[in-house]
């Protein structure tokens, strides 16, 4: 009688746990998949963000390389600067039997 | 009892009319509920098409894309057309009447009002909040750009507003630079917010690496351009070559275009004159006559040819010297240019070896540069030659070349006898950075490598004392080269106008030639010689680009000069990716 009661509480138990795991199984299922959800939302957020930067990246991009250009940069180092376009004909002139160390380093020819 | 059987019954029954229709939906209408659902949640977007990236040698931007609106309207959304036209042609300043002729199309539910808009149009549009300012909406499209603006806009090219290729590199690498449309499964919630898809969604074509030196065709374009001015000329072209690769280091054309405002573009000014525009090349043709005369043996070295009478009479023509010459040996006939001389080697000749050494260097085909619509040139053959054929051609008349052509000639007596294919493109490259193609060196042999040296000597005496291109001498540098002045053809009139193609074209240093180089101005007022219009531009340009490219003098050892400075090349590693 005693084995009796004691298999029958234990049926009993086996099924409550059974019945909790279930249903916390599908409950954690349900909450996995309203994460998931979440964080594709989340990403889709993030996305759109990103697409933004990268438009601005875009047009800092060619702004720079517009500002850059050689074209640009001629016009003002020649204009406001002052600079000349190198002249090639103006190049040191060393002695090829040099001597004594310091050298000396001239434009202008001796 | 009876009870509890029931009431087991009627559960147990529940249950399974439950589990048959659980089995209906999941089993046999699995199929159509499932593609419902997905209609519902999810949709085919088209993937952003963006144009590969173009650079210079050294991996500078020359054309890059940006992100722009364009704004549509719902025209069934509007309810007063002529307000919504009104607001929205002050706000873009496109014209009243073609917006209201667009928002007042009930019918529709989507027209342009304006595509790719500058960011402060699209700002005030964004904030207009007036009457029907919910039936207009903002689409994101690329936008090609050209930083570099008018640069080399000839050989880049251009796109029409549908980012189609117009002409130059984008037209000829249309399939490396624009990939096939695609779509991309994306999913969205019920009030259609695009849920993340984790892609890209953007589909970047490859990039291209030219062989043009931004820094060499802006020396290029500034003396051309100065050039024009000074002569008050009509057209020009300049193209510096590599003439042991062909690699293209600069192609100006004038007039020229902005890339950026591609509705402004006139016919005229697109045109590129350098590979498109055939004309007599006058005395610039004397090197295959040169080449042809030493090859073929024609004559014994010291021969001297009379040229004092100043002209020469052929087929019942006279041709004639620009100035007197005396007696002239072989040498002195090309430095001089004298056309009498010119007739007598082409008259030993004859018109079908004269002929043959003009196909070897390649004119009358075409050159195969990968830009579009290269012009072939005309050469007539031997047996529809006459009478006064071989004069004309030992002079540059009678065949119809580009300056692409005559470049290359020249470029095979630079190199040793070798005639190279010019090329624009150096590398094609993956949207992320890596090689796919590389563009290699093609070289024919169109001279013997004596043959070549003894080109390059006698080159060499035209920009020296005595020669018809003093103004091309460049400092410390020696010049081989040739003047060329034609009268140009009116196709119209048939006849001769006139007007003159000014040209010199040549290579320098002599000996280890850096860039072989053609200047063509057209229509110069107040000189018309090649000498006096040309030659200078060539001579500021090859000055300039050594200055730039850092080439040495060739009397260093005579002057005790020693060379400071680094090669020129690339300083930095450049990035060739789209990020």
């Amino acid at each position: 009688m005693r084995a009796g009661m004691r298999d029958s509480m234990l049926s009993y138990t086996l099924k409550i746990v059974v019945c909790c795991i279930l249903v916390s199984g599908i409950f954690g299922i349900v909450s996995l998949r309203a994460e998931i959800r979440h964080v594709e939302y989340e990403l889709g957020a993030l996305q759109w963000e990103l697409g933004g930067v990268l438009r601005e990246r875009k047009d800092i991009m060619a702004e720079r390389a517009a500002l850059l250009s050689i074209h640009t940069v001629g016009q003002r180092a020649e204009g406001s600067l002052g600079l000349e376009f190198p002249d090639r004909s103006k190049v040191f002139y060393v002695k090829r039997d040099v001597g004594d160390i310091p050298y000396e380093a001239s434009f202008r020819q001796k | 009892m009876k009870r509890s059987v029931l009431l087991s019954t009627a559960i147990s029954f529940c249950f399974v009319i439950v589990l048959l229709r659980l089995g209906d939906l999941m089993l046999l209408d699995h199929k159509k509920l499932s593609e419902k659902g997905e209609n519902q949640y999810q949709k085919l977007k088209d993937l952003d098409i963006r144009r590969g990236l173009i650079f210079d040698r050294r991996g500078r931007e020359l054309a890059m894309n940006l992100d722009v609106d364009s704004v549509f309207c719902d025209p069934s959304k509007v309810a007063s057309p002529k307000s919504a036209a009104l607001h929205l042609s002050n706000l873009t300043g496109t014209s009243y009447t073609d917006i209201l002729k667009k928002v007042s199309a009930g019918e529709k539910q989507f027209v342009w009002i304006k595509r790719k808009l500058d960011g402060d149009t699209a700002g005030k549009l964004r904030a207009y909040k007036g009457p029907d300012s919910k039936a207009i909406g903002f689409v994101t499209e690329a936008k090609r750009v050209y930083p570099k603006g008018t640069l080399a806009s000839h050989l880049i090219g251009f796109v029409d507003l549908d980012n189609k290729a117009r002409a130059g590199v984008e037209n000829s690498y249309e399939k490396d630079l624009r990939q096939k449309g695609g779509k991309i499964l994306v999913e969205k919630d019920a009030s259609g917010k695009v849920l993340s898809h984790g892609a890209d969604t953007e589909l970047w074509g490859n990039n291209l690496v030219l062989t043009i030196d931004e820094g060499l065709q802006f020396i290029a374009e500034r003396a051309l351009d100065e050039g024009m001015e000074k002569w008050k000329a009509e057209a020009g072209t300049v193209v510096m070559m590599d003439p042991h690769t062909g690699e293209i280091l600069a192609m100006a054309n004038r007039p020229t275009f902005d890339p950026n405002r591609p509705g402004s573009v006139r016919p005229e000014a697109v045109r590129n004159r350098a590979i498109m525009d055939l004309y007599e090349p006058g005395s610039t043709f004397k090197l295959v006559l040169a080449a042809a005369a030493i090859e073929e043996k024609v004559f014994s070295p010291g021969t001297r040819f009379d040229c004092t009478s100043g002209s020469i009479q052929v087929g019942g023509r006279s041709f004639h010297d620009v100035h007197k010459n005396g007696v002239l040996a072989f040498e002195e006939v090309i430095q001089k240019s004298s056309n009498v001389g010119s007739i007598q080697i082409g008259l030993k000749l004859g018109y079908e070896r004269l002929y043959s050494y003009a196909k070897k260097f390649g004119f009358g085909e075409l050159t195969g540069i990968d830009l579009p619509s290269e012009a072939r040139g005309r050469l007539t053959r031997p047996e529809k030659a006459w009478g006064t054929s071989i004069a004309a051609l030992s002079i540059g008349y009678e065949v119809s070349v580009t300056p692409m052509q005559v470049l290359r000639a020249y470029s095979a007596a630079a190199n040793g006898g070798l005639l190279p294919a010019p090329h624009v493109v150096r590398e094609v490259r993956s949207p992320g950075g890596e090689l796919l193609k590389k563009f290699e060196p093609d070289l024919i042999r169109a001279l013997k490598p004596e043959t070549a040296a003894r080109l390059k000597k006698i080159l060499a005496m035209v920009t020296e004392e005595g020669g018809t291109a003093t103004l091309a001498a460049v400092e410390g540098n020696r010049v081989s080269g040739k003047t060329g002045t034609a009268r140009l053809y009116d196709p119209r009139t048939r006849r001769y106008s006139g007007e003159y193609m000014s040209s010199f074209v040549g290579f320098v240093p002599v000996d280890k030639p850096k860039i072989a180089m053609i200047v063509v101005i057209k229509g110069a007022k107040g000189a018309v010689y090649g000498g006096v219009v040309a030659a200078p531009v060539f001579r500021d340009i090859a000055e300039r680009a050594f200055a730039y490219m850092n080439v040495p003098r060739d009397d260093m050892e005579d002057n005790n000069l020693v060379y400071l400075g680094g090669d020129y090349g690339v300083r930095e590693t450049p990035r060739w990716d789209r990020n």
